[in-house]
């Protein structure tokens, strides 16, 4: 049962926030850098392989699941509150 | 990081093992569709025109298709290859003679190129595109396996030196799994990394939807420059294919397009898309320019990269290896060997050091895995190889039960496989043998059968220059029967030996 929490943690809640920080940091990029749209984008999703990984790695590692559960769900949360914060701007 | 790569491993590993073999085939997909379909087995004109694609074309006109993908030849893939909607809306690919023109009898498969390839990334899995997601995780997993294995090797450098054949079946199970792991370390994870960031839009969109929100389109218009106008609704006659290619390569300087992309054919407002080949550089670029069908004008043209795609476009092109390198290509195929090798020898270690105290213990878990990986070792071998015997057993235009042959050989490659399990789970330690045997058996089959069938045998194919991938593909197949018989051999005596052992042990 642990496992399976643990792996779905890993693999399911890694996903989602990883999905979430990439969105927020592409929209950074755009807003406070200047990036170009594409370049953004590109540069997100590419970043979001070697996120994933690491948190993979580190749910599968720390002993406290709860410890990557609450990190984890933090970051997803701040990400998507900017991701909404960012998107309010003029385009 | 131990029961991570254990479990992960044990898990995966046959899929991961599938994957490999199938993306270490499709290293050379396109001399294993030369030899598939021997229509194809021509040699390239010294001097090739583009106006050579017109009967193509006009096949595609006539078959009113809204578009058509015409394919230039080139060194591994000598014909033109055009891509159609046919009037029952189907896409269909035809294959036109790089000289004359002329339309190539239909091959009836799916050979290399559209079944072992897309078999790599996608499992032909194509419900809800199930099999990008499969293959999806399993890249990430073989990242995991990576750096946990490099964790628990914290002797790495030992290790690497570490072999030791002559010890018992276990070690040396395990010091070839590492070799192959240290050795291979950074193709293997490259290999993973890049065939993740290939399908970064599929695989991570987030981040495009943020940027883009209600007009996601857009991304494919600003990272690609792609092109589009509709069509005028008023017919017009397409300028000759060497003007069009002329004026795309105004826009590149040197470089020939690898495609010609005719949207509207026979309209006024008809353009084609020509990409230019990058095969002289490793980066899978995409450098665009759309022509004017009806007048020869350039109407855009993709701009320079910037940065990050100039990156992703580079780490595709490391997987993708659409540039012209023999000896790379080679090494490719030899360390994607080395990837099947590492993850078979994993699986092995988990059975050989489980078989006994699971039998004591009256569990049934090592004997299903060895079951599955005889099956997804083995057993895909062997599935493939009847893929290729089917082939050339058959003769083209062969039908059953309304099957057509191209069908009847994608159906053979999954019975074939699913027999191997079975026997796998009916013969238990012995499976690895008779399989061995198997695949000996049908590799040479598969070189005989065309020999055969299409009068090119491995002499006469080392002679012609364009049986070049024919002669590569026969020796390959038959140092892999040499290499098949050697290990069942091996096995079969190292268990004679056991049983030997077994009977003092008892007296």
């Amino acid at each position: 049962m642990k496992i399976f929490a643990r792996t779905a943690l890993a693999i399911v809640g890694g996903y989602v926030g990883t999905s979430a920080i990439i969105a927020a940091l592409a929209m950074i990029a755009v807003a406070m850098v200047g990036m170009e749209r594409s370049e953004a984008a590109t540069l997100g999703a590419m970043l979001g392989f070697v996120i994933y990984l690491g948190v993979m790695i580190w749910s599968f590692a720390e002993p406290a699941l709860i410890r990557v559960t609450l990190w984890l769900g933090a970051v997803t949360a701040l990400s998507l509150t900017l991701v909404l914060l960012l998107s309010r701007l003029p385009s | 990081m131990n029961w991570l790569h254990t479990w992960s491993g044990v898990v995966l590993g046959s899929l991961l093992f599938a994957i490999f073999w199938m993306g270490t085939l499709s290293v050379f997909d396109k001399e294993i569709d030369r030899w598939m379909m021997p229509a194809s087995r021509l040699a390239l004109p010294a001097e090739f025109s583009y106006e050579t694609m017109r009967p193509a074309y006009q096949a595609a006109l006539a078959a009113k298709s809204p578009s058509v993908l015409l394919l230039v030849p080139n060194e591994r893939n000598p014909v033109i290859t055009a891509l159609w909607r046919g009037t029952d809306g189907a896409f269909a690919q035809h294959m036109f003679d790089p000289t004359t023109g002329a339309e190539l009898p239909d091959q009836g498969t799916l050979g290399g190129s559209r079944f072992i390839y897309p078999f790599h990334y996608s499992l032909n899995l194509k419900v809800l595109g199930l099999g990008y997601w499969i293959v999806g995780l399993c890249g990430m997993m073989m990242m995991v396996l990576c750096v946990s294995g490099v964790v628990i090797h914290r002797k790495i450098f030992a290790d690497f030196f570490t072999f030791r054949p002559e010890r018992k079946m276990r070690r040396a199970t395990l010091d070839l799994h590492n070799v192959a792991g240290v050795l291979g370390l950074p193709f293997h994870v490259v290999i993973s990394v890049s065939g993740l960031v290939i399908l970064f839009s599929l695989y991570f969109p987030s981040s495009i939807w943020a940027v883009y929100r209600q007009d996601v389109r857009l991304f494919g218009r600003e990272a690609y420059g792609s092109y589009v106008r509709p069509p005028a609704r008023r017919p017009a006659d397409l300028v000759s294919f060497d003007t069009i290619v002329a004026k795309a390569k105004s826009v590149w300087g040197q470089g020939e397009p690898n495609y010609l992309y005719v949207f509207h054919p026979g309209d006024a407002a008809a353009y084609v898309q020509a990409n230019r080949s990058s095969e002289d550089v490793v980066s899978n670029i995409s450098h665009m320019a759309y022509v004017d069908g009806a007048t020869g004008e350039l109407l855009s043209a993709s701009k320079p990269e910037k940065p990050a795609a100039v990156t992703q476009r580079f780490i595709a092109g490391l997987h993708f290896i659409q540039f012209k390198h023999w000896t790379l290509r080679w090494l490719y195929f030899v360390l994607g060997l080395a990837g099947c090798v590492l993850i078979a020898t994993g699986l092995l270690f988990w059975v050989e050091s489980r078989r006994e105290r699971h039998r004591k213990l009256g569990r049934s878990g090592a004997r299903v895995v060895e079951a599955v990986t005889v099956a997804s070792v083995t057993g895909v071998l062997i599935a493939t190889l009847a893929f290729m015997v089917t082939n050339r057993a058959l003769p083209l235009g062969a039908s059953a039960f309304g099957v057509e042959r191209g069908a009847i050989e994608v159906v053979g490659f999954h019975l074939v496989w699913l027999l191997t399990l079975l026997h796998a789970w009916s013969s238990g330690g012995r499976a690895w043998i008779g399989q061995c045997w198997t695949i000996s058996a049908l590799a040479v089959a598969a070189v005989l059968l065309n020999a055969v069938t299409t009068g090119d045998h491995l002499i006469r194919a080392i002679v012609h220059r364009q049986l070049w991938p024919v002669a590569g593909i026969d020796a390959t197949l038959l140092i892999a029967a040499v290499v098949a018989a050697c290990a069942a051999l091996r096995l079969a005596r190292s268990r004679r030996v056991a049983a030997v052992s077994l009977q003092e042990a008892g007296a």
